[in-house]
């Protein structure tokens, strides 16, 4: 049966798990774009994010007989791509706690914003404020869940974002 | 009672003589049948003018050939001096086997009177890669899933359950496809395209064409640059995709449940749509018109 | 007995009050929307990157690095040869049989009904070729700019096509296909030959 891009997750995993190379390329295509995306906002670097992509993959396709199907394929790969993309940018020190937070934790939005000035804002933060900022708002995920991949407490991965949101708000200004 | 007898005899002979006059053809034809074996890494080539080309596939490993050249006229000569006027080649050269058909008239000779087509009917393998180039006739393809690329002026192409590489190039002729899957690029012109049960990767450049794309849950990617067409785009899940529109000076109409946040620039005259479903994995659809409305719906 | 206590916790479940969700949280919920509304709308609109082709061929050198590859034995090899000689031999006589191919002629009669449709597709082109004229005027002298004039391109090419049609016509035969297709071409023309005289007119 050839393999093609409109075929079942279940097709494709069976594939990918006999090695047929033409399987696994039609699963790589069918995430690349959304892995290299997340790549790249995690490490905020095209070279980076390339070299995570390669090795996530290859990740992947060794690894595939360990997916358990308890979450979708495409979040599994999610988290081994930003696993990859955290273990190739430096550590930082997440110091803030979360007695540092203002009682009010959100940051208000009153005007409208331009998504390329954000994604350059983002892209700006330093590095652990993009990570928790990215994983968070635009992937998703939950603040224990970024506590687990990043090796920090909740409380840290909340004091975190309220800054990178803070830091945001700063960079994009006031409404005019 | 003779007189009316008289009068049937003359009325059916005057039928009898315009019928023999105007209403029989001659018709004389060609045919040439000829096989190749087929192994992995053979592609098929058509060169075709005038031609109906129809291709189907089978599980032998051959390559299975059967050209018919027509003549029609009045006088079957007249047709037969014709038909050989049409002239073909069937090569085999290293892995790549070439098929062609032309007309050659030897210089002083009177052009040829008679109507002339030539119609290709192949049985091959379905991994055999297939291009056709092909003027003034049609082509009918199914059922193949390696590479499939068409080169086309004036003639109508109807495909059906093709899979793999598509690559087509058309002017003046229109494009019926049903259940294509796979990376498929379309540059055409002055033709008018329709895409039923679209499968995977589409990018498409087209002008002055009516083109409607029914769009199925596998869909991946569409890209669409469209200019002075109008486009159709049906999906029963419209909310599935993600959108980047572009239409300059043209309608936009989609249904109400897609939650578009519409972008008028009056100044310029065009009109942006972005929307993300919120999924990690989603097909985009990407589309850009000038002069030409886009419909969105089931 | 059982079937009594069942029915019996049924009852006590269905007589559990209903709390009400206290106010605030909607205005909580609003007023976080009211906050970050912005943000969130401008995030689902981030850019999507597309992945360097390169990088596949990267993902598979590695991938076969991992894979095995069976070889012949060197014995193998010459076994191999004379087999491959002995099979191409082969192939190539039945390929030479077989692409002799056969040729065959037929006969026979078709009953043609004959239309009233005149074969006029010429008669028109005084007519086009005046606007034409007038059109090139119009654009020397009048357009505002080069998109006035695209019409002139346009029927140019429409202009190619139908000799190109007529060629055809000459050389394989005016058979009803051909026909159709030139009057397609002949709609297109008469369509940008009106939208040239009213662009003339409108200026």
């Amino acid at each position: 049966m050839p393999y093609t891009i409109s075929m079942t997750e279940a097709d494709l995993i069976q594939g990918c798990l006999e090695q047929n190379r033409l399987a696994q390329k039609t699963l790589y295509e069918r995430y690349k774009n959304a892995m290299y995306t997340v790549a790249y906002r995690v490490t905020g670097d095209y070279d980076l994010a390339e070299d995570v992509l390669q090795d996530a993959f290859i990740k992947v396709f060794r690894h595939l007989s360990g997916f358990r199907q308890e979450s979708t394929l495409g979040a599994w790969i999610k988290t081994i791509v930003v696993r990859t993309a955290l273990s190739k940018i430096k550590k930082e020190q997440y110091t803030a706690s979360l007695d540092q937070i203002p009682p009010d934790t959100s940051i208000s939005w009153s005007h409208r914003l331009d998504a390329e000035y954000l994604e350059k804002a983002i892209l700006a933060l330093p590095t652990g404020y993009r990570t928790v900022f990215v994983l968070i708002e635009v992937e998703g995920y939950g603040h224990q869940e970024v506590a687990d991949l990043l090796g920090i407490t909740v409380g840290t991965s909340k004091s975190q974002l309220f800054y990178a949101k803070k830091r945001l708000r700063e960079t994009l200004g006031k409404p005019e | 009672m003779k007189f009316r007898i008289f009068l049937c005899f003359c009325f059916w002979s005057i039928l009898h003589w315009g019928f023999a006059q105007n209403g029989t053809m001659q018709v004389v034809t060609k045919r040439i049948d000829k096989t190749f074996s087929y192994r992995d890494g053979y592609s098929l080539n058509i060169e075709g003018e005038r031609a109906e080309v129809r291709v189907e596939t089978w599980s032998k490993p051959e390559i299975k050939i059967q050209i018919v050249f027509t003549a029609k006229h009045s006088k079957k000569e007249q047709a037969e001096k014709d038909l050989e006027k049409m002239r073909y080649i069937t090569n085999k050269e290293k892995n790549k086997i070439y098929l062609r058909n032309y007309l050659e008239v030897p210089e002083g000779s009177p052009e040829p009177q008679s109507q002339l087509v030539a119609t290709y009917v192949i049985t091959m393998p379905g991994e055999c890669p297939l291009y056709i180039k092909n003027n003034y006739g049609l082509i009918d393809a199914k059922d193949l899933m390696s590479s499939l690329k068409l080169n086309t002026r004036f003639s109508r192409i109807g495909l059906e359950n093709i899979i793999g590489d598509i690559d087509i190039n058309t002017s003046f002729g229109d494009l019926f496809a049903d259940n294509l899957d796979g990376n498929t690029k379309i540059v055409s012109r002055r033709s008018d395209i329709t895409l039923k049960h679209m499968r995977g990767r589409y990018d498409i450049n087209a002008q002055y064409g009516i083109l409607n794309f029914f769009a199925t849950e596998q869909l991946r990617d569409f890209n669409l640059k469209a200019d002075k067409s109008n486009v159709f785009i049906h999906t029963l899940q419209p909310g599935a995709f993600s959108y980047n529109l572009s239409v300059q000076n043209g309608r936009v109409d989609y249904p109400n449940e897609l939650k578009f946040k519409l972008l008028d620039m009056k100044d310029t005259g065009i009109k942006k749509i972005t929307f993300k479903p919120n999924k990690e994995y989603y097909p985009n659809v990407t589309i850009s018109i000038t002069f030409g409305d886009l419909f969105i719906g089931k | 007995m059982e079937s009594l206590n069942e029915k019996n916790l049924k009852d006590a479940l269905r007589q559990l009050p209903q709390h009400q969700a206290p106010e605030f949280i909607w205005d909580h919920i609003e007023q976080h929307l009211e906050r970050e509304g912005y943000l969130h709308q401008a995030i689902a609109e981030l850019p999507i990157y597309t992945a360097p082709d390169a990088i596949w061929g990267r993902i598979e050198a590695e991938l076969a690095k991992g894979g095995k590859i069976r070889r012949l034995a060197t014995w193998g090899w010459s076994v191999a040869a004379g087999v491959a000689i002995v099979v191409t031999a082969a192939l190539g006589l039945y390929q030479w049989n077989q692409t002799q191919g056969q040729v065959s002629y037929a006969y026979s009669e078709e009953k043609v009904t004959p239309t009233n449709s005149p074969r006029d597709w010429d008669d028109a082109e005084a007519d086009v070729q005046e606007v034409q004229m007038l059109f090139a005027n119009f654009c020397k002298y009048q357009a505002q700019n080069e998109e006035d004039c695209a019409l002139e391109n346009e029927l140019k090419e429409l202009n190619a096509a139908k000799a190109e049609l007529k060629d055809v016509m000459a050389r394989y035969g005016e058979d009803p296909d051909l026909i159709r297709e030139l009057s397609q071409v002949e709609q297109d023309r008469s369509r940008v030959v009106k939208a040239m005289v009213e662009k003339i007119q409108t200026s």
